[in-house]
């Protein structure tokens, strides 16, 4: 009888321990997708495109020289392609097919918030800057223009796995859900769509 | 009674463990699909199928350690004195908790297992087979995209089974990311074909072509 009680004693700690842990790895993963994305930094690109010969790849050009275009998709790495190769589509990284069943995805959080100096420079810079334009700001507040697509533009978006379309902003994310850089097409920078998303 | 109660437990004993195996190689089975999102259940798949896969996940060092284990637990528990009364009244609990507790492992093995196997086919490192397709009598858009996929040997197997072969179309730009799933019929018809996009799982860096 004593051995059934301590038994039962026993399996009802394990029971509420695993529960609370389940608990505690929920709710941790909810915090994570439900933080608001602060755009600090973004690349001007041109797009959407759809990546012909194939079904459901869209993505965004990065630079372009000499027929070729550096093709930034929706989901997967960066890559060259032949300019004729892309379509313009009025289609987004949301209307990618779904993935292979893993339950992880990205997404946009709590919304989008593009600080006012941010949008200021896009005001000033973005119409007439060049595809692969880097705007970010520091600590200062201050927003540096990256006027050239190089190397080291290249390498800050080289990590990303995929892309989400938040409003009027594409964003890159890693492998570990982390936001790594904002993408604003061209249009969207002449015509003055870059505001807040509110979720 | 007695008689009855000792029939239906030696039943039980007798089953168990081709249901084991069974639930084995469907773990192993259902996780292979579910990685192209190919719905296990809508797949005919033999028993005699099953159960050969059913080896895939069981040879794998944690289910074999935890079988081992376990081995371990009841020599113990029938052999050291102390041991023996509480067990035996314990019993019943202690069997059903290891038999949950050994199912996860084979789950978590087959998955594990099933996760390399579908890397092998994104990575195009399996078997490029040009399923028989029947041209159809008016265009369609799905043929005309399996003969451009057939033609750049972009095709690989991902199960034959005895009525329906079902093949991933490698895209050409993004190989490891993007592709085409088709579901090819014995009769040669394509009875579907399905976009499919890849997650990172970390393993992507090495896929050339």
């Amino acid at each position: 009888m004593a051995i059934w009680q301590a038994a039962r004693t026993e399996f009802c700690a394990v029971a509420l321990a695993f529960v609370g842990w389940t608990g505690a790895v929920l709710a941790q993963d909810l915090q994570r997708f439900e933080a608001k994305i602060d755009i600090r930094k973004l690349m001007i690109v041109d797009g959407p495109y759809e990546l012909q010969g194939s079904t459901g790849i869209y993505g965004f050009v990065v630079a372009r020289s000499g027929g070729k275009a550096t093709f930034r998709p929706c989901t997967g790495p960066m890559v060259d392609v032949d300019d004729n190769r892309l379509k313009r589509t009025k289609s987004t990284c949301a209307d990618e097919p779904p993935t292979d069943g893993n339950p992880f995805s990205v997404g946009c959080g709590g919304g989008v918030e593009v600080p006012s100096q941010v949008k200021a420079a896009i005001a000033k810079e973005g119409p007439t800057s060049a595809l692969g334009t880097i705007f970010e700001m520091g600590s200062t507040s201050e927003v540096q223009v990256y006027a050239t697509y190089d190397n080291t533009a290249a390498s800050k978006i080289k990590g990303i796995d995929r892309m989400a379309t938040c409003g009027d902003w594409n964003i890159g994310f890693d492998a570990s859900g982390a936001d790594i850089m904002h993408f604003l097409s061209k249009d969207n920078a002449t015509t003055g769509n870059y505001g807040d998303l509110k979720q | 009674m007695t008689g009855t109660r000792t029939a239906i437990v030696e039943a039980a004993a007798a089953a168990t463990p081709l249901a084991f195996v069974y639930f084995s190689g469907w773990a192993y089975l259902s996780a292979y699909l579910g990685k192209f999102d190919i719905d296990a259940t809508q797949v005919d798949v033999s028993l005699a199928t099953v159960l050969v896969y059913a080896f895939v996940p069981l040879n794998s060092w944690p289910v074999l350690l935890t079988i081992a284990g376990l081995a371990v637990v009841y020599l113990l528990s029938a052999f050291v004195r102390p041991l023996v009364k509480p067990v035996r009244r314990t019993g019943l609990v202690l069997m059903l908790a290891a038999l949950v507790a050994l199912l996860f492992v084979v789950r978590n093995s087959a998955d594990a297992a099933a996760e390399e196997m579908a890397d092998l086919v994104w990575f195009g490192q399996k078997s490029i087979t040009n399923a028989v397709v029947k041209p159809p009598d008016k265009a369609d858009q799905s043929y005309e995209e399996y003969a451009r996929c057939r033609d750049s040997r972009r095709l690989r197997q991902i199960l034959g089974t005895t009525d329906t072969m079902y093949l991933l179309c490698r895209n050409d730009v993004l190989p490891c990311w993007h592709a085409v799933l088709f579901a090819v019929r014995n009769d040669g018809a394509i009875a579907y074909s399905a976009e499919r996009r890849r997650n990172n799982d970390g393993n992507m860096a090495s896929c050339k072509n």
